[in-house]
């Protein structure tokens, strides 16, 4: 069964109905249940559609730009370029993974060499260090002996 | 930088601006796309093409309509000869006027994750009623701007979306 409104239903949801027009359709609506599960259904495609994932595109604006630069031979200077490149490899995943790796290591580093942490953070950051020193002393000791020995 | 002075510099092959405008438009060109194809490989593909395009003819846009409207032309006719070079021959059916449309097999859409029988029922719509239907709910252009865009009478507009509503809603109310 087809309702002779059907088509104004589209316009009525656009908003692509002159005012004058509107009120009679909104008044249709009312009173007629096929109309309104029209109105229903396309509303349910609008909202699926509005939340249908996009996925991310491998190809980041610099990459997007440098595949454009090289094809069409884009007249850019040397610093754009390596800046562009440069942009594009950091986007990377794996690189920016390994970028926070070291840059966490190296915040890890730059707190331990704090005079103020913890006593017990300290305590065995300077046993760390003398067993190290300790090894170390006997290492020469020993190589002296033995050079001693000769 | 406003739009007219990046396209102004653009023309005068300023390598700095042409960043600026790809940075910009990457992402609109490629989500168009990617709505129409519903393949972000084929997107990619697409919205690189529409960008080589901007840049070969950007000289012959002369403001008649706005940049957008002409870049929305660009990337749908950059998605248009995606299409027909991977399925040749339903095109062929469409332009010999065939509107008989293959019968598909329906999938267990009761399995389906929503977006994927969306992604398959748009996939059922001719690409005439698919980007009419996204210009419409995707990027919310009004009629006037379809038919602009389309360079289609708005009458054509309607009755193109409102049949590619009533195809989805035909092909997916089992599941509403
Ligand atoms: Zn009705």
């Amino acid at each position: 069964m087809k309702c002779p409104w059907e088509m104004t239903i589209n316009r009525l949801m656009d908003d692509e109905l002159p005012d004058q027009l509107r009120e009679g359709a909104e008044v249709h609506l009312k009173e007629c249940p096929l109309c309104r599960e029209t109105l229903a259904d396309f509303m349910i495609l609008r909202e699926w559609i509005k939340k249908t994932p996009v996925p991310e595109p491998r190809l980041s604006g610099e990459g997007a730009f440098l595949k454009l630069s090289s094809s069409a031979r884009l007249p850019i200077g040397f610093l754009q370029k390596l800046r562009a490149e440069l942009e594009e490899w950091i986007a990377r995943p794996v690189v920016a993974f390994r970028m926070a790796v070291t840059v966490a290591l190296m915040v890890a580093l730059l707190l331990a060499s704090q005079p103020d942490l913890p006593a017990n953070l300290t305590q065995a950051l300077h046993d760390k260090v003398r067993t190290f020193s300790e090894r170390s002393e006997a290492l020469f000791q020993s190589l002296h002996l033995f050079s001693g020995q000769r | 930088m406003d739009e007219e002075r990046l396209l102004d510099r653009c023309r005068q092959g300023d390598g700095y601006a042409w960043h600026q405008l790809v940075r910009s438009y990457w992402g609109f060109c490629y989500r168009l796309a990617y709505h129409l194809l519903r393949s972000r490989e084929d997107a990619e593909d697409a919205a690189q093409d529409a960008l080589l395009q901007v840049y070969r003819s950007l000289s012959s846009f002369r403001g008649e309509s706005s940049f957008r409207t002409w870049l929305y032309r660009i990337v749908i006719n950059c998605c248009r000869a995606k299409m027909r070079r991977s399925s040749p021959l339903t095109q062929v059916a469409n332009e010999e006027g065939n509107g008989e449309q293959e019968l598909v097999e329906q999938p267990d859409l009761d399995r389906m994750e929503k977006a994927d029988a969306l992604n398959w029922a748009l996939n059922q719509l001719s690409e005439e009623l698919r980007t009419v239907f996204i210009l419409r709910e995707v990027e919310g252009l009004t009629y006037s701007e379809i038919s602009q865009t389309l360079g289609i009478p708005i009458g054509t507009v309607e009755s193109r979306l409102h049949r590619a509503r009533k195809t989805l809603r035909d092909l997916l109310k089992r599941i509403f």
